[in-house]
């Protein structure tokens, strides 16, 4: 690939770093939204089909197998330190000892901990994120101004390039016959290379592989010719465009090659193949800028992935910590779902079919958002509610001032469950509580449905590993379809485009002044690093710009008698030799001959000349300037009424 | 013989060669290249740059036979083709052969003899053959001449009549040598390097006459499309019509041309020519065949210029139009 479209490339990828860490690091953090229990208790869900049954050892063995690579730290890792986020989670920690005994261990230590040095840790964390993060962006700017500059440089370059040159080496112009002219209009063409690249393939396709080596090799020289790195014109000819290459090796040796391929048909009388044509077509790549196009479009995929609904799995996503959610994401998955799980980085408002369940942790959203999440809803999805929602909690009726709750069932399968619960409510209970109330309740939506939790907790990853908790929660799980996204609070922090993640990111005020004062310092400096081309020659000037300077010269000195001198030597000696016998007339009879001659009167002629010869003869004539000028004209006409100006 | 073989003997040569004419490889390549094509070479340049060291180097590395004609104004034609003399002991006349009678024949300063003296190379460039008293002798193949002669400025000198200029293929203007250039050259003179003893420059003979005719004669296979005939007849043609040209090249120069292209494409080891290979040799093969209206060169304009020129406008086949 070329040197510029590395370069155009490098913008294009960095415009998508530009919108990759605005998911990317919330990505890394599980959601953390957490709500107070409710104390109310519900019954059974509502039986609307026969469920898809996994038995309890088969996902045991599911949990076993995901926790048992080091991923899960908090299970595993010996001295495990809790973040403050985890530490509520350590009412769960008794009942998940048997899978992650150093989640227990570190609860344990917790509260054995002297809390002065968690103050120091807490002050150096902050310190060090905060450095890090100044590099980060000085790093992102660094890379950012580097770019520009590189691009302004390539811009002034393909503007010189391609800016008419003041030197044009255009031969001069010549008559043409009409057959040439003829033939000239015949060879007009489209100088687009896109297209000419289409025709090669399409009459590659058609089995016409000569006509398509050649439509190839014009599509490369266009190319080439259109990114400034050569100049194509009707006498130019493949080696000249190779010298044009010398300074692009890389180029020059791809060029010469397709040339030589190229040549073997048109001139050699080569057969020409679908093997040859498409070994052509590869070389011929690298020349066409086909490389950068593929690099853009793959940055602007991985730019705008998220805009499709993030094509990233969830479960790689979701946390790993005790506060995350990478388990139900696995678990959903691969076990419960067989379908996708995705974090959600579009706006809530782009929700479409290609989405069938979506898992709120928190409730950042405004009523536009949340209008749409409705009607999504009520066109047929379903949405898990782990955090209040205003909207649907005043509509259904939903209490979550509960009674705390440690223990629930479903389906005669107990739940190790900490926090809140549900008080009165439309809800029909999924889940209860030992104590009666409901801990996961469900309604109906138009013709979507609804699940209620009180909080995120029970699926969180500790919660998961807690006990039978996994097992229990499939009969809730099992029926609902995927694809599945998360929504949390790094929902919407995508940008539909690199420019709107720049956008989005507050790069725009940075970009647009470095990109000003590009502008301004090229308009400034012009573009000395524009193509090189060879120095005009000076020829020898002709005999008429030696005359015309050395008269501007004579003007400038004010030497009139001498352009007066010079000037009557040469008029008397044509004016002579046009009148007979002219070499042996004084002036008085060449006055007269002239007058007939030119039928001026002879007295005037005869003034004319007398001055001239005067002006020659006599240095000490008292005749002043505007007078040689005058006699100078005179002489002049004289000339040309007597035959020419010579 | 085949592209290869013939690409690998002539790179031979011209290292080679290049061994002791120090930075002239442009030169030797057309020199070569226009043995290849079966024709002559005229060089014109100041002298002491080596052009007849060329000429020996090129034909001890050939394994040529060599001879070299000094012209000077009282040069007769029968000192160069040869003559009949009277054997007094046999009673009869025999034929005394020339110079010309050679492989590489290296005219010095031809410009130096009369246009009468001049003349007489015209048979044996054109038909390889020297007619004396109605007897046509055959020169030794390949009979390849190389004439050099000072810028027509000199004093002295006998410009060469358009007919003997257009028997030959290629006419090389040679300068003075860069900086570079010369300083290499007199560090292989300081090194010990005698001109005028090149044997013991220890240069190698890479082949052998017949080899060259053998590279002659498929040189002349090489494949010309008709497009390319097309190219160069274009070429040709607008010199008889461009405004600062008052004589153009004659379809002499056109097969030259022809000649000149499918001998470079056949050093370069290809079996076809390209539009390249006649753009390379445009200028060597016709600047000599044209003449300047007295404008032109008043202005300056040169014969390259013109020629420069056309290139510029003539549209290269199946290129960009």
């Amino acid at each position: 690939m070329s040197c510029k479209a590395g370069v155009a490339a490098l913008l294009l990828c960095v415009a998508c770093t530009c919108a990759w860490p605005t998911r990317a690091a919330h990505a890394e953090e599980p959601p953390s939204d957490e709500q107070p229990p409710s104390d109310e208790q519900s019954l059974a869900a509502e039986p609307t089909e026969e469920l898809p049954h996994i038995d309890k050892p088969s996902i045991n063995a599911a949990l076993d197998e995901l926790l048992e690579p080091d991923a899960y730290a908090f299970c595993r890792r010996p001295r495990y330190e809790l973040r403050p986020q985890e530490e509520p989670l350590c009412a769960l920690a008794q009942a998940s000892n048997e899978r992650c005994p150093s989640f227990e261990a570190a609860c344990e230590r917790l509260h054995a901990v002297d809390p002065e040095p968690k103050t120091e840790r807490s002050l150096l964390g902050p310190l060090f994120l905060a450095i890090l993060r100044a590099l980060g962006y000085v790093l992102l700017a660094v890379i950012v101004v580097v770019v520009l500059v590189f691009s302004v440089l390539l811009l002034g370059q393909l503007w010189s390039s391609r800016r008419p040159r003041a030197n044009s080496d255009a031969p001069p112009p010549e008559p043409s016959d009409d057959a040439t002219l003829a033939k000239a209009a015949d060879t007009e063409f489209n100088r687009d290379a896109e297209l000419h690249l289409d025709r090669a393939k399409k009459l590659a396709e058609r089995g016409d592989y000569v006509s398509a080596f050649f439509e190839l090799h014009l599509a490369v020289v266009l190319s080439l010719d259109a990114r400034g790195l050569i100049e194509a014109r009707r006498g130019r000819s493949n080696g000249d465009y190779a010298r044009d290459l010398l300074a692009r090796p890389e180029l020059g040796t791809a060029f010469r090659e397709v040339t030589r391929a190229t040549e073997a048909v048109q001139f050699g009388g080569r057969t020409a193949n679908r093997d040859g044509f498409e070994r052509l077509l590869a070389r011929a790549s690298s020349l066409l800028g086909t490389g950068l196009s593929l690099i853009a479009i793959a940055c602007l995929c991985v730019a705008c992935g998220a805009s499709e609904g993030g094509t990233r799995r969830g479960s790689e996503r979701c946390g790993t910590r005790a506060d995350g959610y990478s388990l139900l994401c696995q678990l959903l998955e691969k076990q419960w779902l067989a379908a996708p799980v995705r974090l959600r980085y579009r706006p809530i408002e782009k929700l479409g079919g290609e989405v069938a369940t979506i898992i709120l942790l928190a409730n950042r959203l405004d009523s536009q958002q949340i209008a749409a999440l409705d009607e999504w809803v009520a066109g047929g999805g379903v949405a898990v509610l782990t955090t209040p929602f205003e909207h649907f909690d005043s509509q259904l009726g939903v209490e979550r001032s509960g009674p705390p709750c440690d223990k629930a069932t479903i389906e005669g399968r107990t739940l190790h469950v900490m926090g809140a619960s549900f008080g009165d409510s439309q809800l029909s209970p999924q889940v209860t509580c030992t104590a009666g109330q409901t801990f996961i309740g469900h309604a109906p939506w138009g013709e979507g449905q609804l699940f209620f939790f009180p909080g995120p907790e029970a699926l969180q990853n500790a919660s998961l590993v807690a006990g039978d908790n996994a097992w229990a929660l499939s009969p809730l799980f099992l029926p609902l379809r995927g694809p599945v996204e998360i929504v949390g609070h790094w929902t919407g922090s995508a940008a539909d485009s690199p420019l709107s993640a720049v956008t989005a990111a507050g790069l725009s005020p940075w970009l647009l002044q470095i990109a000003l004062l590009a502008l301004a310092h090229a308009l400034f400096r012009g573009t000395p690093f524009g193509r090189r081309v060879d120095p005009a020659r000076n020829p020898r000037r002709r005999f008429s710009e030696h005359v015309r300077a050395l008269g501007e010269r004579w003007a400038d000195v004010r030497a009139s008698r001498t352009a007066l001198i010079a000037y009557s030597n040469f008029a008397l000696e044509v004016l002579r030799e046009r009148t007979p016998s002219g070499a042996k007339l004084g002036i008085s009879e060449l006055a007269n001959a002239l007058a007939k001659r030119t039928g001026r009167s002879e007295a005037e002629v005869a003034r004319t000349l007398a001055w001239a010869r005067l002006a020659r003869e006599d240095t000490e004539a008292p005749i002043n300037e505007p007078e040689h000028l005058d006699t100078l004209k005179k002489l002049g006409r004289l000339l040309e009424e007597s035959g020419g100006s010579r | 013989m085949n592209a290869d073989t013939l690409s690998s003997t002539f790179a031979a040569i011209q290292s080679e060669v290049g061994r002791v004419l120090v930075g002239q490889a442009a030169l030797i390549e057309q020199v070569v290249v226009a043995l290849l094509a079966r024709g002559h070479v005229l060089i014109e340049g100041v002298p002491g740059v080596g052009k007849t060291l060329l000429v020996r180097a090129l034909a001890s590395v050939m394994g040529a036979e060599f001879k070299r004609i000094q012209f000077t104004p009282d040069l007769m034609p029968t000192d160069v083709t040869g003559g009949n003399v009277f054997d007094g002991r046999k009673g009869e006349f025999s034929f005394v052969p020339g110079p010309v009678f050679t492989q590489l024949l290296l005219a010095d300063e031809i410009n130096r003899a009369p246009a009468k003296t001049q003349s007489s190379l015209l048979e044996a460039m054109q038909e390889a053959t020297v007619t004396a008293d109605g007897i046509s002798r055959s020169l030794p193949a390949p009979f390849f001449v190389i004439a050099t002669q000072n810028p027509v400025e000199s004093q002295g000198t006998y410009p060469l009549p358009e007919a003997q200029l257009d028997r030959f293929l290629l006419k090389l203007l040679v300068g003075h040598p860069e900086r570079a250039v010369e300083r290499n050259i007199v560090r292989n003179f300081v090194n010990g390097f005698d001109a005028a003893r090149l044997a013991e420059a220890g240069l190698r003979t890479l082949c052998e006459p017949k080899t060259v005719l053998a590279m002659q004669q498929y040189a002349g296979s090489v494949r010309v499309d008709d497009a390319l005939i097309d190219y160069v007849t274009d070429i040709v043609g607008r010199t008889r019509a461009h405004p600062s040209i008052y004589l153009g090249a004659s379809p002499r120069g056109s097969i030259g041309l022809t000649a000149l292209s499918r001998a470079h494409a056949a050093v370069n080891g290809r079996d076809f020519v390209i539009p390249d290979d006649v753009k390379a040799y445009a200028a060597p093969a016709l600047r000599h065949r044209i003449m300047l209206h007295p404008d032109a060169e008043l202005s300056n304009v040169s014969a390259d210029d013109c020629i420069e020129s056309i290139l510029r406008e003539v549209p290269v086949p199946k290129g960009i139009a």
